[in-house]
């Protein structure tokens, strides 16, 4: 396969692996599948790229603005819809699901009211004259960028859950609410915490990925979906496995659109996607559970 | 004694009806009989937000400002004309239901103002409902034609026009393989149906063709597909924005010695030009229809420059063909002497010779019963080539010839 | 418990508000046009009403149901000789049989999982639309349907419009005789226990396979109908983003019954496509209205409009009506 491609493979897997990072956080935090983290990724960029190109804001103030968007609708979604409804309906799981599927077309919604329908191109965060050649591969200075966020960020959020205090609740809670709160740990406020946290990472990827080609309201859908498959196809049992489902996943898309065309993208996820969730649900990087 | 299930029943008998009363009223009312001064309804198909805004909103902007004009010379037959919108979002399946909509609030005459596909669409509507219909910028041969073409029209050269002259263009550089990327739009697989039969039939073999979805983030694996077959040329149908930049960029990176044609799609989105990586754009060849030698595309541009500031751009011929579009409109219903959309149909099939601002300067538009394209010859098209990512000069290998 | 006499008044009062539609829209194209789609999504809503509503299962592929349906008639009417109505079958097994197998993939995982494969499935499916051109017309999709022929001649479009309200009328009104049937008694207890279920001896993967399958195939109805009104389809019209409306109808119109997912279907329309004052901001609203259904007011509209009624009846007549 030509070099070229192993390039986009990154650039798409570290825009999965955040995603799904944002995926996993949430999850350790309150159990809780957030669908909707597509869209404020989404939200975030369209949100950036607007604000510089038709508000003319400096592009810093531009996507830390985003980011704090994408972390307030994050934190507005657990206060104002998740806790209510799980509380009201203990045990089953489907109004939730709903209800964040709702969140997921509103923000999208939202976002085209606020910003318009249209789409916008992205805004590199640095100026590179000449992209770097690798052999036959071209590499620019965004994908430099985006693996050297990607990483920065999962590094930095390792350190969080081992060392932070908020961080190793996090990690003891997981999926076992009632049994953290009887030992009294906070546990709303850790819930806080999680989507909080897990709206600062997809507000980061957003405005990171779009300026390969660009952003528009509809986008958040994909970005939710193939997120979700990379974290499952991943697991849950390494702060590093959605880094290698990302990976994945982008391998899987870029090299069936190489030797099938283009369509096979969607073929290749879906069946990829029913295989895992047939068989190794659990994900590569299962969580061992302690007997 | 009733029992409570049917006082339910009851209840929501009477709640549905309440609702259908609230329904009622946001239908729009009966229009009131024609009087001397009031305004005659012309409706607009357009798209604001999909796949074809990028192209269909330049129109909008300068059908209005003509509308604007002729209203401030005391409108048409003495009465001003009244736009109405629709967007169909790029949807052909949902502009039927648009266009009804706008005859029934109405609309006498219909400009299709969306994709190819959704013109297409709405021909059959139209002919039932017997409304003229005018597409400005459209360039999908089947618009004008058979069937259900009665009431259908369309303005500028149809893409066999284009495929004619690119075939031409293929022969003189010597082009025998053709590398084709499309985007999945309807209305560009109405296009490549098309296009492709007369460019193979000229001679060249199409020895890649690939597709992209509208909302693709990377091509490199179509592009690298493309590249593997060694193409002598590489042609882009796509309805531009993002997407066709998306494709300059990645063939600039991947083959930057193959000569690249267009359609009429990003040489004429001037917004999209800055999107593009540096240079990407470079011999790039694109179907433009402003020839330098039109009077009329310079008094227009003054015109536009004048009304709308900065945010012209330049002129394209998308502007220039949504101010035909209405001029055109406007000497039909003259012709008509009343609002009657029939009449007007009439009016527009004896429109001949009009000089337009696009296209050369001898170039005329002209329809007829059985001429509902308007293009009289080929010399409506300009073929220009980038030179960095602006538009240089007139592509000098090739050029149709006005008859 | 109801008397006797009262299992006539949903029938008949349904009845006569679906014949005052018909006769509301009668004459009028765009009305005509709005109803025929408005019926599209009320066939999407009632097949989601089964295993969705009912059963808990929130299968997101209705899109590719919808398009099955149409794109078997699309290509018995432009291919074949065959009699229109063999769509109908046709795309109801294959509906369902998706269905099923979407379901099998996930049957032991939460919900979530049955989402997430069924949402790849409707977007898979609306690639291979555009991608197989040779059997689907590709993104130009399938033009000049053939009109079917019913009663001896071509069927007219106000005819087509009257025979589709009174199609959803008989949907909806099975589906409301399905839910109080043993089965519909079991698809419900299972969302709300599914152990208790399997304690009485019915396996509930096979209740919710089933239920999947019968939901699909209702969809795929619905789309024959849609290509027949169009005289054409687009892959376009089966985009996926269409599935999130689909789920909100049944939300917003109200649980408690069948009834309530075709009143959503007509606020989608009328929300999204006919008030002027909305026009691009009235997905927006709708999304928020459903948000503020699932947090404040679960039960949706209708539910809340029969609660009331309901108390308002029993405060005049001084309590003697039972309150369930």
């Amino acid at each position: 396969m030509p070099s070229q491609l192993f390039v986009s493979i990154v650039e798409i897997g570290c825009f999965f692996a955040l995603i799904a990072l944002g995926y996993l956080i949430v999850l350790y935090g309150a159990g809780f599948f957030h669908f909707a983290l597509g869209p404020y990724a989404m939200f975030s960029a369209l949100g950036a790229a607007y604000w510089v190109t038709a508000s003319e804001w400096p592009l810093w103030v531009a996507v830390v603005a985003g980011v704090a968007a994408a972390v307030a609708l994050s934190v507005v979604t657990e206060l104002l819809v998740v806790r209510p409804i799980e509380k009201r309906v203990r045990g089953e799981e489907l109004p939730s699901l709903i209800a964040v599927v709702a969140t997921l077309f509103a923000v999208s919604q939202l976002a085209g009211t606020v910003f318009g329908r249209k789409p916008f191109p992205g805004q590199p965060w640095m100026d590179f004259e000449d992209p770097i050649e690798w052999g036959e591969a071209v590499i620019g200075g965004q994908t430099v960028i985006i693996v050297g966020v990607t990483l920065a960020i999962f590094i930095l959020l390792a350190a969080w859950l081992r060392w932070s205090r908020y961080g190793q609740w996090l990690r003891a809670v997981g999926e076992n609410q009632e049994a953290a709160r009887t030992l009294g740990f906070p546990v709303a406020r850790i819930r806080l915490a999680a989507f909080a946290v897990g709206g600062l990472i997809a507000g980061i990827a957003g405005p990171l990925f779009s300026p390969k080609a660009g952003v528009n309201f509809e986008s958040g859908l994909s970005y939710s979906l193939f997120g979700f498959i990379a974290l499952v196809m991943g697991g849950t049992g390494s702060i590093w496995a959605p880094l290698a489902g990302g990976l994945i996943l982008a391998a899987l898309q870029i090299a069936a659109s190489y030797l099938f065309g283009s369509p096979s993208l969607n073929y290749a996820t879906l069946i990829a996607a029913a295989l895992f969730f047939a068989f190794r649900p659990e994900g590569l990087f299962a969580r061992r559970v302690r007997h | 004694m009733k029992s409570k299930a049917f006082k339910l029943w009851k209840s929501v008998a009477l709640t549905a009806l309440a609702a259908s009363a609230v329904a009622a009223l946001t239908f729009p009312a009966v229009p009131a009989r024609a009087q001397d001064k009031s305004p005659i309804v012309i409706g607009m198909l357009e798209d604001t937000s999909g796949g074809a805004s990028f192209y269909s909103q330049l129109t909008a902007g300068s059908i209005k400002v003509a509308i604007e004009e002729i209203n401030a010379k005391g409108g048409v037959l003495g009465r001003p004309l009244k736009l109405i919108e629709e967007s169909d979002a790029n949807n052909p399946s949902q502009s039927p239901a648009l266009v009804s909509r706008m005859i029934q609030n109405g609309a006498k005459v219909i400009l299709l103002n969306s994709g190819s596909a959704s013109a297409v669409a709405s021909k059959k509507t139209l002919s039932e409902q017997k409304i003229p219909g005018l597409a400005p910028t459209n360039i999908d041969t089947r618009i004008g034609s058979a069937p259900d073409q009665e009431y259908s029209f369309m303005l500028p050269n149809p893409i066999t026009d284009i495929g004619t002259i690119y075939a031409e263009a293929f022969k003189k550089m010597g082009v025998k393989t053709l590398g084709v990327i499309s985007d999945d739009s309807p209305t560009i697989a109405g296009i490549n149906g098309l296009l492709l039969p007369k460019i193979q039939a000229a001679g060249v073999t199409i020895v890649a063709q690939e597709k992209a979805p509208l909302d693709a983030n990377d091509v490199t694996a179509q592009i690298i597909r493309i590249k593997e077959k060694k193409p002598d040329a590489v042609l882009v149908c796509s309805l531009g924005g993002q997407l066709e930049v998306l494709f300059e960029n990645t063939l600039y990176q991947q083959l930057r010695k193959t000569p690249r044609f267009s359609l009429a799609s990003i040489g004429n989105q001037p917004s999209t030009w800055k999107l593009a990586q540096p240079n990407a754009l470079d011999g790039l060849v694109y179907a433009a229809s402003i020839a330098s030698n039109n009077p009329r595309s310079a008094a227009l541009s003054k015109l536009l420059t004048a009304k709308q500031g900065a945010k012209f751009l330049g002129l394209t011929a998308y502007e220039a063909q949504g101010y035909d579009a209405v001029q055109l409109v406007k000497q039909a219903i003259e012709k008509a002497g009343q609002d009657d959309p029939t009449l007007i149909k009439t009016g527009l099939e004896h429109l001949s010779g009009y000089k337009p601002s696009f296209g050369s300067e001898k170039f005329t538009i002209s329809f007829n019963p059985g001429k509902h394209i308007g293009t009289d010859g080929l010399c409506g098209l300009v073929l220009m080539q980038f030179k960095g990512n602006k538009p240089g000069a007139p592509f000098k290998t090739y050029q149709a010839a006005c008859d | 418990m109801r008397q006797g006499g009262s299992a006539w008044v949903e029938p008949i009062v349904t009845l006569a508000l679906a014949i005052a539609a018909m006769a509301a829209v009668h004459g009028s194209p765009y009305l005509e046009a709005v109803a025929l789609l408005t019926c599209t999504y009320a066939f999407i809503a009632l097949g989601m009403y089964l295993p969705f509503i009912m059963g808990g299962a929130l299968s997101m592929a209705y899109n590719a149901y919808l398009g099955v349906g149409a794109y078997a008639l699309a290509l018995i009417a432009g291919r074949s000789d065959w009699d229109l109505a063999w769509s109908l079958p046709i795309g109801m097994l294959i509906a369902a049989a998706t269905a099923v197998l979407l379901g099998f993939a996930t049957r032991r995982l939460s919900g979530f999982y049955l989402a997430a494969v069924t949402l790849l499935f409707g977007i898979a499916f609306t690639t291979w639309l555009v991608d197989a051109e040779s059997v689907t017309g590709g993104s130009g999709g399938l033009q000049g349907l053939r009109v079917p022929v019913f009663a001896g001649r071509p069927l007219s479009n106000s005819t087509l419009v009257m025979l589709t309200i009174l199609a959803v009328w008989i949907v909806a009104l099975a589906l409301s005789r399905l839910r109080n049937s043993p089965f519909g008694v079991a698809v419900r207890a299972r969302r709300r226990a599914a152990i208790a279920v399997e304690s009485c001896g019915i396996p509930v993967s096979t209740l919710t396979l089933v239920s999947l399958g019968l939901g699909a195939a209702v969809s795929s109805v619905g789309g024959s109908l849609f290509a027949v009104a169009n005289h054409a389809i687009l892959p376009e019209s089966f985009a996926v983003d269409l599935v999130f409306l689909c789920i909100f109808m049944p939300l917003l119109g109200g649980q408690d019954r069948p009834w309530g997912a075709v009143l959503g279907a007509i606020l989608v329309v009328t929300f999204t496509f006919q008030l002027t004052f909305f026009k691009e901001t009235g997905s927006l609203f709708f999304s928020l209205a459903v948000l503020l259904v699932l947090v404040i007011a679960p039960r949706g509209v209708l539910g809340y409009v029969l609660i009331g009624l309901q108390k308002l009846w029993k405060g005049t007549r001084g309590g003697e009506t039972r309150h369930g």
